[in-house]
C-alpha cells in the first residue's frame, strides 16, 4: 500500500469516518509512528474545530452547567485537597500511625512483661506443688500430727516430713494475732530448736508453709510452733501454740 | 494564540481538581461545543444530554490532556463531536431516524423544508461560508460525515459512489478547507 492511500485515509480518519479493514490498517499505521499522517489528523482537526466555530451560535440552559457542578461537587475521586495538603495530610497521618505503633510497642512489651512475671510465678507454683506431691508420695515421709496447746487448744497441725526433701505444714485453728507478731514454726533437733519458718494465718485460722530441710540434721524430733515478734527470732521466745513429737 | 494558552491553563487547574476553573472552561467552551452538538443531534433534550457527558468526561481526563496534540477548543469540539455522533447512531440504532441508502435527492429534498426551517436555513449559509470554496461533491461528503457521523462506506451507500471515490473527494475537501484556515489564521 503506497503511503498516498494512507494519507486519504487520514482525512476520513479525522472526520471519525474510517470503517472497516480501513481503520484497522490506519490505527496500525499510527502505532508504528508515522508523523506524517499524525500531523496530517491533527491539522485536519484543527480545521473541523474552525468549522464547528462558524456555526452560528446556539448557548445551552444554566440547567447543564448546574447539573455538572453538582455532579463534580459530589465525585468522591476529584473532592480532596491539591497535592501540597494531599501530602501534609500524608505526613500527619504517617506521624499518628507512628505514634499509635510506638505506644502499642510499649503496651505490648509491659504486657509481655507481666506474661513473663505470670509465667515465672506459674513455675514456681508447679515447682513447689510437684514437690509437695513429692512429699506427700514417698513412702519415707513421715506425718507428724501437732495438738493445740493451753493458748489454742482447738487448734491442729500436720506436718508431713521426708529427711531429705524437707516438709509440708498444714495448720488449723489457730487464732489470728495482732500485725507486730507472727508465728513461728521450730524443728527441734538433739534438743536445739531451729527455726522452720515463720507464718501468718488467713482469717479462718488455716495456714500452710513450705519448709526446706535444715543442714546437717539427722533427725528431727519435735515439730513446734510459738508466737513471736513480726519477723521471727532465732530462738523460740513466746507461748507454744502447736506441739507435735515425730514418730 | 493567548486565548488557547489561557485554555491550557484552565484544564491544568482541573486536572488537579480545581473546580473553579471547571466553571470558567465551561463557560468558556460550553456554547461553542452545544452548537456543534446541537447541529448534530437536533433534539434539544439529546444534545443537553450530551454537552453534559463531554463536560463530565473533561472533568474526569483533564489530566489526559496533551497540548501538542490540539488546543482546548480542539479537544473539547472532537469529544463533543464524538459524543454527538455515539448519540445520533443510538437513536438511528433505535430506529427514530430512517439511515438506510436512500438516493441522495429524495434525502435532500425531504430535508431541506425541514421542521424548523428558519434555523436550517441559517446553519446552512453560516457554514456554507466555510465551504463555500468547496465543489458540491466534496462539500456534500463532508458535511455527510462530520455534521451526520455517517462513515466513508455509508456515505458511499448513500451517494451512490463507489468506496474510492468518497476518500478521495473527503481528502481534497479537508485539504481544501485545512488551506483556507491556514490563510485565514496567517493574516488575521
Amino acid at each position: 500500500m503506497s503511503h498516498d492511500l494512507y494519507a486519504e485515509l487520514a482525512a476520513a480518519y479525522a472526520l471519525g469516518a474510517l470503517d472497516g479493514e480501513d481503520r484497522g490498517r490506519f490505527e496500525a499505521h499510527l502505532r508504528d509512528g508515522c508523523r506524517v499522517c499524525e500531523t496530517a489528523v491533527l491539522e485536519y482537526g484543527k480545521s473541523l474545530a474552525s468549522l464547528a466555530a462558524e456555526l452560528p451560535p446556539v448557548a445551552p440552559p444554566p440547567s447543564v452547567k448546574a447539573a455538572l457542578i453538582g455532579r463534580i461537587g459530589g465525585d468522591a475521586r476529584r473532592a480532596r485537597a491539591p497535592w501540597r495538603l494531599g501530602w501534609a495530610a500524608a505526613l500527619a497521618a504517617a506521624a499518628l500511625v507512628v505514634v499509635y505503633l510506638g505506644w502499642t510497642l510499649i503496651a505490648l512489651d509491659r504486657e509481655l512483661a507481666q506474661r513473663v512475671h505470670e509465667v515465672a510465678g506459674l513455675k514456681g507454683e508447679v515447682a513447689r506443688q510437684q514437690e509437695v506431691l513429692k512429699i506427700l508420695g514417698s513412702p519415707q515421709t513421715q506425718v507428724v500430727v501437732l495438738d493445740g496447746l493451753k493458748p489454742s487448744p482447738a487448734a491442729r497441725g500436720r506436718m508431713w516430713w521426708h529427711r531429705e526433701a524437707g516438709g509440708f505444714f498444714v495448720a488449723t485453728g489457730l487464732p489470728a494475732i495482732p500485725s507486730d507478731k507472727t508465728y513461728q514454726l521450730w524443728a527441734i533437733a538433739g534438743g536445739t530448736p531451729l527455726s522452720a519458718g515463720v507464718f501468718d494465718v488467713d482469717p479462718k485460722g488455716t495456714a500452710s508453709l513450705r519448709v526446706k530441710p535444715p543442714a546437717g540434721v539427722e533427725k528431727v524430733e519435735v515439730f513446734a510452733v510459738t508466737l513471736e515478734p513480726a519477723g521471727g527470732l532465732a530462738k523460740p521466745s513466746g507461748a507454744m501454740y502447736l506441739a507435735g513429737k515425730a514418730p | 494564540m493567548r486565548e488557547a494558552s489561557e485554555g491550557v491553563a484552565l484544564i491544568c487547574r482541573i486536572a488537579a481538581g480545581d473546580r473553579e476553573a471547571f466553571s470558567d472552561f465551561y463557560d468558556r467552551y460550553a456554547t461553542l461545543a452545544f452548537t456543534l452538538i446541537r447541529r448534530i443531534v437536533g433534539q434539544p433534550a439529546d444534545a443537553e444530554e450530551v454537552l453534559q457527558e463531554v463536560f463530565w468526561q473533561a472533568w474526569r481526563d483533564a489530566r489526559a490532556y496533551d497540548e501538542g496534540r490540539g488546543s482546548p477548543e480542539a479537544w473539547i469540539l472532537n469529544r463533543a463531536r464524538s459524543r454527538a455522533i455515539d448519540k445520533l447512531r443510538s437513536i438511528r440504532r433505535k430506529g427514530e431516524i430512517f439511515v438506510a441508502p436512500l438516493i441522495e435527492e429524495i434525502a435532500r429534498e425531504a430535508e431541506a423544508p425541514g421542521q424548523n426551517p428558519a434555523s436550517l436555513a441559517e446553519d446552512r449559509k453560516v457554514v456554507q461560508t466555510a465551504l463555500q470554496l468547496l465543489p458540491e461533491r466534496e462539500r456534500r461528503i463532508i458535511e455527510l460525515a462530520f455534521f451526520e457521523g455517517l462513515t466513508q462506506s455509508e456515505i458511499a451507500l448513500r451517494l451512490g459512489e463507489p468506496l474510492g471515490t468518497v476518500k478521495t473527494r473527503m481528502r481534497s475537501g479537508l485539504e481544501r478547507l485545512r488551506g483556507h484556515f491556514a490563510v485565514r489564521v496567517a493574516t488575521s
